[in-house]
This record gives C-alpha cells, structure tokens and sequence, in this order.
C-alpha cells in the first residue's frame, strides 16, 4: 500500500490492488470518497484536472511496487508547444498517468496498457509502452491519447511490474460518469 | 385536455438508479401530485409488477393506471429502459406530456412552451454529438436508413418530453424496434447498453424532428444556467437521485406538502413542521 499525497490537500487515495478514480463532471468541489475521485468539470469544459502528487518517495530493496501514482485528464492542445505530445490540430483529450515504481538495487521492468470503453483511444506516449527501470526511484511517464472530448466511461490504466520472475498488476480507472452531479433545478427543489 | 404520462418498467426489481424503491417512490409522489395540479389526467403506464408496487405498496393515486407493459417483459432485456419509454408514448393517441420519474414539474408550463408542437427540458450537452457519431461508427450497419439519412448533431434531455404534434411516435418506435431486431444476434463489445438506451431515445427522435424541420421548445435555454431554469423543474437526472442531500430535500417537501402521501411511503406518523 503506498499513499498518494494530495496536491492542495484536496485530494488522497490509497492505492490498493485496484484503484478507482472516478471524474464525475460536478461543479462541487474536487473530493475523495472510498477511493472515488471526483473531479469538478463538465465534460465540454475540460481543462486540465490533476491528481495525486509529484513528489517521489524512497524505495528500498524490500519495496517492490507502485510507490505513488499521479496523472491528469486534459485537452491535447493545452500541452505545452515544445511537449512531443503536443498536437495543436488534435481537439481530443489525453489521460496522463505518471507512476512512482522499483525497487532499489534491482532492475525492473514497466509496462503499460491503456483501453478506452468508447474506442476511441489511439495513441499512447511514449509508442513504446515497456520500459525498464534501472536507477533508484525511477519514474516513469505514460499519456494515452484520444482525439475525441473526453466522453463518459471507463478509462484504464494497467501498469505490469516485472521483477525476475515475479510481476505485479496495477490498474487505474478513470471512470467518466454521463452526467454532472449538478442538480438542474436545484434552485427550485 | 392535457395529459401527463408516467412510465415505470423495472423487471429487474432494482432501485432503479436511487438508493432504495421508497426514495423512488418519494419522488415519484412528489411528481405525481405536482402534475397533477397541471394537467386534467395523469397517467401511469406499466406492467403488473409496478402496479403492485407503485399503486397498491406505495399507494400512488394517478388518475389513470395502464398495464400495457408486460409484454416486453418476454421479449426485451430488462436494460433496455428507453424501449418501454418509447412504447408507451407510442400508446397515446393525442397530445400528452411524458415525465419521468425523477423529474417534477413545480408550476404550470407558460403557454408559449405548452402549445409547442414539441417541447424538451433541455439541449443537452453538446459531447453528445462525439458519442453519436460514435455509435453511428459501431452501429451503422443496424441503424434504419431513415435514422442514418437524418443526422442531428442537437439532441435534447427528455427529463419531460410535450408531444402536441405526435405524427413522429410511431415512426420513432419502429425505428427502434428495428435497431433492436438487428443487433439481438450481432454481438459487439464496443456496444454499452446505456448508450444504446440513448441512441434510440434520444438520437432517433433527433433525426426524426431534423428531417421534418420541427422547431423544439425548451424549458430551459442554457445548459449553464440549468441549476435555476426559467421555468420551474427540478430533475434529479443521474447520481442526483442517490444524492442524500437532495433526497431529504425531495423528502421535506413531500412530508411538509403531501403528508399523507410521505407517511404511507415510510410508513410513519409525521406531521409536517
């Protein structure tokens, strides 16, 4: 288990085998219940959200795993011009996942695989999604990118962690609900 | 005459999007006695299993129960909520206002909306469009032609849905009909079930009312605007209804308006503060 740090102190989970992360378009504040995160934007209206922490931790040989994770969910030409993942002709949305992840001493290997419920993911940065870890508290920096709005439904994330011949899984949904929780009316209720 | 029409088909026995059937039942009252300061009938359309729920359980007074619905309990999937949506409207035979059970209608429609020959709550969001043109790329092969001729990149909220002019019911209910023949043997796992409730609901009708060139009216004129409408409606789309702070409000005004009707549901004594 490892924690991530809240960025402004308004956000925390727990990383546990399974990790859910629901953006609910809400125009509420940004909160964490039961491991739901839920982030304050309307689908048409996205800008970029982020999540998690952009500190590293330490890890040590007996620390084999997903030390932190963080990400954002944003429009692909809000990337900055000399980003590689920039693309001002795309008007699509990217998910960005950045994970913390090693061991000290040991060589291990990360791989990522992304799946969009509604088809429309079509490239990930970097094209190569395996990368091995060779330096202490390394981190590693995938996007998924999709040119379409950011649509309701289920985005995920699997990290495979392989150390000699042990691995481990780690998977993060990005769960896009269909609707705000504002309330239409609420002014009348 | 005007008509309000309320469709309740739920075979799976769920709650059905709230948290429990008395929320359900909470709300639905709170509707049901609002329509019916509005509109001279108010209409309950469903199979025997909501009867029993809704009208002997709950005790629900509408002025009209209608057990049209069995049937599509032999031959639809219990997902498929927008088909008994769209059956029943296909039972009316003049003009009549469907609302759906977490939507209530506070005061009367101003007479510009209620002579419309069409009326929405709303546009609704634009990504719609996206997830259309999404589904035509999985689905075209099992859309109707008439659906695929008449793209609309407007789709409305039918959280309550005015037909005053229902030339297009029939037609909208055959189109779908059709869609759901085509895809019960073609399996494909792009395919999610909410959207295909919305691809019938929402997107046919849409193509339907751009080929006819019908000119829509709506409650509310802006989607940024929509926690304080113009016209007075809450509608507790989504999570909303699971939502405790909107169910208790949902409650208080039952309890403090339609005692006896919050009473029978919670099965309490209360008397309204």
């Amino acid at each position: 288990m490892a924690q991530i740090v809240p960025l402004g102190g308004s956000v925390a989970i727990t990383i546990a085998d399974y990790i859910v992360a629901a953006a609910i378009f809400n125009e509420a504040n940004n909160s964490i219940q039961n491991n739901i995160l839920t982030i304050n934007k309307q689908p048409y209206k996205f800008d970029t959200l982020t999540w998690g922490t952009s500190s590293t931790g330490t890890f040590s040989a007996a620390t084999w795993d997903v030390l932190a994770l963080s990400g954002s969910i944003g429009l692909v030409n809000q990337w900055p011009a000399s980003s590689s993942f920039q693309d001002s002709n795309v008007q699509g949305g990217y998910i960005a996942i950045q994970g913390y992840f090693g061991r000290n001493g040991y060589t291990s290997t990360a791989t990522a695989n992304f799946t969009d419920s509604n088809g429309f993911f079509n490239a990930m940065s970097p094209a190569q999604t395996t990368k091995a870890v060779t330096a202490d508290n390394s981190v590693l920096l995938f996007h998924a990118k999709i040119k379409s709005v950011i649509l309701p439904g289920t985005y995920r994330l699997i990290f495979t962690l392989t150390d000699g011949s042990t691995s481990k899984t780690r998977i993060i949904d990005v769960v896009v609900s269909a609707y705000p929780n504002t309330l239409p009316g609420d002014g009348w209720l | 005459m005007r008509k309000a029409v309320f469709t309740y088909w739920n075979p799976k026995s769920d709650a059905a999007g709230y948290r429990n059937l008395d929320e359900l039942a909470a709300t639905l009252a709170l509707s049901l006695e609002y329509a019916k300061k509005h509109f001279n009938i108010v209409e309950l359309c469903t199979d025997q299993e909501g009867y029993e729920l809704l009208v002997k359980k709950y005790n629900l007074q509408f002025d009209m129960n209608v057990i049209r619905l069995n049937k599509l309990n032999k031959t639809l999937s219990p997902d498929l909520w927008a088909m008994a949506k769209i059956y029943s409207c296909s039972l009316q035979n003049g003009p009549f206002v469907h609302i759906d059970n977490d939507f209530i209608l506070w005061q009367k429609l101003p007479d510009t909306i209620a002579n419309a020959p069409l009326y929405f709550q709303s546009q609704d969001f634009p990504h719609r469009a996206a997830q259309y043109d999404k589904m035509i790329e999985i689905e075209g092969k099992n859309t109707p032609a008439v659906i695929l001729k008449n793209h609309s990149t407007t789709s409305w909220n039918f959280g309550i849905m005015g037909f005053n002019d229902i030339s297009l019911i029939k037609e909208w209910k055959q189109a779908a009909d059709q869609y759901l023949s085509k895809i019960a043997g073609d399996v494909n796992p792009l395919r999610q079930t909410a959207m295909v409730n919305m691809f019938m609901e929402q997107y046919f009708l849409a193509c339907l009312i751009n080929r006819n060139k019908l000119k829509v009216e709506t409650l509310a004129a802006d989607l940024d605007k929509i926690s304080n409408p113009e016209t007075a409606f809450t509608h507790l789309w989504g999570d909303c209804k699971k939502n405790p702070d909107y169910i208790e409000r949902v409650k208080s005004r039952l309890l403090k308006e339609f005692p006896k009707q919050y009473n029978h549901i919670f099965k309490t004594d209360k008397i309204p503060v």
